[in-house]
């Protein structure tokens, strides 16, 4: 519901200075949440303080339930949502972990909860920093899943997550994930667009048929068994094959109506045109390593940057054509696989996975890098490119993975 | 038993819908209120879901003596799946379709041998036994008694025969 204050707040365009966080409480403001649930664990919990601001001084008014358990939270959402309640939650590292059960089933029920996740290493040991590890868990579930890199993204991105997540073609879950620290405590301009652009934008979340309601007498959630569970699962592959068409829909008319954003809603390209050696990452490390790159360039080594902003659903063929031209490319990874093929990381094992059927493939290597928050410097970035450029000069991989900025 | 002289009987099969025309989200629809009888005869037979059967599980079904029968709507009314069709005559007549065999309409029913939970093994489809008996009413008693008799010679699987069956199993097992 729209408060008076709330009209007021936002009916002119503003630049503020504020965090990842906080750019996130206030798209939950501009998208007029209904019922967003809170339980602390850092750093997402700074999401929560900045919501239970805005809702004192009377600039949002929302259900916002502070829950006993990450459980519990993400059943409260997962709930609200099948009656047709806009919903909004979200945490951390192992506080993720722990509401996995609703979670998973959050997209088994085709229900579009909209997530932050403030990126944590997950214990033990216990770390604040950010890794991936937490947010990719759900990779195969069906949940959308999006890296941020800046608080204006994370702003435009929860917009984005709503209008996707709750159009009925789709009508999946989605996951922005924002690094620990470097997204959620840093500050930045952020551009807070009017109210009236962003109704225009995202229409009233509406379930339709499938809204559980008296008027509308449905069981939800059946027990199913082998005669029906491959169907079930089938219709939400479908639905998240069709998400790709609408993300781009709706990525368009975001850029109509607001007037930002890249040329893809899935990858951002930096100096990619004539680039002989690519990095790939995602998140808050492409700052470092598009100064790095920057550098290099002045230098006169054709280097570029990938970054992919969609981990799920996948861009298979932008990113094909991306890399398409290049000699080698260095994916760098801020989480951990262990015994996965090569040893390598997620990213770069789906990025390998990408490129096999084409018949001129670039060489792939794996970094692992930043982990527990550690901070990837631009010397890193010149480590990296060095072992790419050693494998470009001599035809081959001599190490497929290697670990950066760890001491021996 | 060698290869090929095992059970030659052809098990129930069902018509399943492909994901293309289930419904998304895990959805069932609630049933829709209304209903009459069959043909329009009087009676009452409420609407049933379409697509969510409960007979396929089903290892008992219960067969009614329509003589004997006061009409005291218990099975009617205890059904958990609601099978019970009103007849147009006011008899209650157990829907193939929907029972589940849970044996509860044996147990609640006050008249003795009303009601009895016979084998599945014993039918070959799910028609109405009222329609049965309304088309020829000795023939339905002698193929009735019959069943009855050849089901009293087997242990029960479960449930209890009549109403106060529970407390005569628990007397017996105490007076050992």
């Amino acid at each position: 519901m729209t408060t008076v204050e709330q009209a007021q707040l936002f009916q002119t365009e503003n630049e503020e200075l504020i965090s990842g966080s906080e750019a996130i409480a206030i798209a939950c403001a501009l998208a007029d949440v209904d019922v967003i649930t809170a339980y602390p664990i850092r750093p997402y919990d700074t999401v929560m303080q900045y919501v239970s601001k805005l809702k004192a001084d009377g600039s949002f008014d929302c259900d916002f339930i502070v829950a006993e358990s990450e459980h519990s939270q993400f059943e409260i959402v997962k709930h609200a949502s099948s009656v047709g309640a806009r919903t909004f939650c979200g945490s951390s590292g192992v506080g993720w972990f722990y509401a996995f059960e609703a979670i998973t089933v959050t997209a088994g029920l085709r229900l579009p909860v909209v997530a932050m996740v403030g990126n944590r290493a997950l214990d033990d040991p216990g770390a604040f920093g950010v890794e991936h590890n937490d947010a990719l868990a759900v990779r195969d579930l069906g949940w959308m899943l999006y890296w941020v890199a800046t608080a204006q993204e994370a702003l435009d991105t929860a917009l984005l997550a709503w209008r996707v997540a709750e159009d009925p073609r789709v009508f999946l879950p989605f996951a922005v994930s924002c690094d620990g620290s470097f997204l959620t405590h840093s500050q930045a301009i952020v551009r807070v667009p009017t109210l009236d652009k962003v109704r225009q934008f995202l229409p009233n979340y509406d379930r339709g048929r499938l809204q559980l309601h008296p008027d509308n007498p449905i069981t939800v959630a059946p027990q199913v068994n082998e005669d029906w569970l491959m169907e079930i699962r089938r219709q939400t592959d479908e639905a998240m094959r069709r998400s790709v068409g609408v993300i781009k829909e709706a990525y368009n008319e975001f850029k109509g109506i607001f007037n930002r954003g890249d040329p893809s809603p899935f990858i951002e390209e930096y100096m990619m045109d004539d680039a002989e050696i690519v990095l790939v990452g995602m998140g808050t490390l492409s700052l470092p390593v598009r100064v790095a790159i920057r550098r290099m360039r002045e230098q006169g080594k054709k280097v570029g940057f990938l970054r992919i902003k969609f981990f799920r659903p996948f861009a298979t063929e932008e990113v094909r054509e991306a890399l398409s031209n290049c000699k080698a490319v260095g994916v760098i990874d801020r989480d951990y696989s262990y015994g996965s093929p090569s040893f390598g990381g997620v990213l770069f094992n789906e990025l390998r996975s990408v490129m096999y059927p084409l018949e001129k493939r670039p060489l792939i290597l794996s970094f692992v890098a930043g982990l527990g928050g550690r901070e990837v410097m631009v010397r890193d970035v010149d480590q990296m490119v060095d072992i790419v450029e050693q494998a470009v000069n001599t035809g081959k991989i001599e190490q497929e993975n290697t670990w950066i900025g760890v001491r021996e | 038993v060698e290869p090929g002289e095992g059970n030659q009987e052809t098990p129930f099969s069902f018509e399943l819908p492909g994901w293309k025309s289930m419904e998304e989200g895990l959805v069932i629809r609630g049933i829709e209120q209304g209903g009459g009888f069959r043909g329009g005869q009087g009676g009452y037979q409420p609407v049933r879901s379409a697509v969510f059967k409960k007979f396929s599980t089903r290892s008992m079904r219960p067969v009614v003596n329509f003589e004997t029968c006061i009409k005291c709507t218990l099975c009617w009314l205890q059904c958990p799946d609601t099978c019970f069709d009103v007849t147009p005559d006011g008899l209650y007549d157990a829907n193939m379709e929907s029972c589940c065999g849970c044996g509860v309409c044996e147990a609640v029913c006050p008249v003795p041998d009303c009601i009895t939970m016979v084998n599945e093994a014993e039918f070959n489809d799910n028609n109405s036994e009222w329609e049965a008996w309304q088309k020829d009413k000795d023939g339905y008693q002698q193929w009735m008694t019959a069943l009855i008799e050849k089901q009293k010679q087997v242990d029960r699987t479960h449930g209890f025969h009549h109403v106060g069956g529970y407390a005569e199993e628990i007397a017996k097992v105490e007076g050992d």
